[in-house]
């Protein structure tokens, strides 16, 4: 293997690191609003830093190797694809320092009701972190098919939550500040998802040279 | 008949003896372009330019089947004259060659001189500033022009080749790697000169190295083991080529 293409797969190892810590803010600050762990949400914020590292670092990197090897074809469209998907990584991994930064704000008193719908959409979102990674290290564009669908999914359990929330605040305006936080929380989630998408585009583009919309 | 190709080739092979080097080329290269003509050494590029402007048959072995068409006219017709193709379509070679012997100004004046194409010494002047300016070395040599190429760098010493090229006026240039032996900065105003040039001329250049393709080209051809592979506007060769073998040879992993 030459140069460019070793510089590239370890730059590839770093953008699946870069997702990996992204999503695991993700679960755990969910996790932490669950389980009402300020500990743990403690964590999650304390990782922003570390993945504005990660990004800075990997797009130097990726700019470098533009300057250097001049990359083409499929090696040029990696290089455009890491540069897009750590922006959208970011903002997976700020999404989840948010949700941390709420989860401490509601760990004094118990939640409106059982955290359901809330845990379920950051499966889902996580799941789709996790395919895009995995098509993104090993070019296999069937395991981001069925994005759309997923995400339609997502975008259903966040209006789902609205209405819920909503009948809860008419019912009893003391749970309005926690119930503001939940939508607020399943927007997040869903544009998780919608992030993951934009990744996946990315990632088909990087395999075929096609441009797709995940709508 | 009118066509808006500068070159056409309608099922183009080329032999050196019993070896097929060439093997059934259909190319059509539109005019005022630069066509980069693109593959790995020994794939035929520089057999296939030569055979544009006949230079091929100076060489006993080389054997040409097909057409070659030059704004629609077939160049390997019995009744062509190759001298008068060479005239309509010039040639810049990788290694500088100007006469050593000439001053920068005879170096132009040759061809003109040779083919009795200018009558006096005023319009003689006046067709060396032309072609020296258009090839851009005009203001660097017009106080030396008695001097010998000797004293130019790589670059100039190109670009005076491609003026003495352009002195004749022809309406395609054939370049086979004009800058392989010239250093970054020759080779950058080679490249800008190309951008000058196409609006008058088509320019078809050989070149090894896909990175001057994309720089300077507004189409590229793909040759490898004497076949095109593919040929397509530049953007699209270098961000999403067709064939695998053309995204090999871009992204260096052709073996």
């Amino acid at each position: 293997m030459d140069r460019l293409h070793e510089e590239l797969k370890e730059l590839k190892r770093r953008v699946i690191k870069m997702g990996e810590l992204a999503k695991e803010m993700l679960w755990n600050s969910v996790e932490a609003l669950k389980k009402q762990d300020i500990e743990l949400a403690e964590k999650v914020i304390s990782r922003k830093k570390k993945l504005a590292d990660m990004d800075a670092e990997i797009e130097e990197k990726a700019l470098q190797l533009v300057a250097l090897y001049h990359p083409m074809a499929k090696d040029m469209r990696t290089v455009a694809c890491i540069l897009k998907a750590i922006t959208y990584l970011t903002r997976i991994g700020r999404y989840g320092k948010d949700i941390a930064n709420i989860a401490k704000e509601l760990s004094n008193k118990p939640h409106v009701a059982k955290l359901v719908e809330i845990p379920y959409m950051a499966d889902i979102a996580c799941r789709m972190i996790d395919d895009v990674l995995k098509a993104f290290e090993t070019e296999d564009v069937s395991l981001i098919k069925d994005f759309e669908e997923r995400d339609d999914s997502l975008d259903a359990l966040r209006w789902s939550i609205f209405r819920e929330c909503i009948t809860y605040m008419m019912e009893n305006p003391s749970t309005i500040t926690r119930c503001a936080h939940y939508m607020m929380i399943a927007r997040y989630l869903e544009r998780c998802g919608d992030h993951a998408c934009k990744i996946a585009e990315k990632v088909h583009y990087m395999v075929t040279g096609e441009r797709i919309e995940i709508k | 008949m009118k066509t808006r190709y500068a070159i056409e080739t309608e099922n183009l092979r080329i032999y050196y003896g019993e070896n097929e080097v060439i093997k059934g080329i259909n190319l059509k290269i539109p005019q005022n372009t630069v066509f980069a003509l693109m593959g790995p050494s020994g794939c035929g590029k520089s057999t296939l330019l030569r055979a544009f402007n006949r230079l091929l048959e100076l060489n006993k072995d080389a054997r040409v089947e097909g057409k070659v068409m030059i704004f629609g006219k077939n160049i390997y017709a019995d009744d062509v004259n190759p001298i008068d193709v060479r005239r309509e379509v010039g040639m810049v070679f990788q290694y500088p060659n100007p006469f050593p012997h000439l001053t920068i100004y005879d170096n132009v004046a040759m061809g003109l001189k040779l083919n009795h194409l200018v009558r006096s010494k005023k319009e003689m002047d006046k067709r060396v500033r032309w072609a020296l300016e258009k090839s851009s070395l005009w203001n660097e040599v017009k106080d030396r022009l008695e001097d010998y190429p000797s004293s130019l760098s790589g670059g100039q010493k190109q670009r005076l080749v491609i003026a003495r090229a352009l002195a004749l006026k022809p309406k395609i240039l054939l370049m086979d790697e004009p800058t392989a032996n010239i250093d970054p900065m020759g080779t950058k105003n080679i490249e800008s000169l190309l951008f000058e040039l196409k609006k008058d001329y088509t320019i078809v250049l050989v070149t090894h190295e896909p990175a001057q393709a994309a720089r300077v080209s507004d189409y590229v051809g793909f040759l490898y083991l004497g076949k095109l592979v593919e040929v397509g506007p530049t953007g699209e060769i270098f961000e999403k080529p067709k064939h695998e073998l053309t995204e090999k040879y871009v992204t260096g992993v052709l073996v």
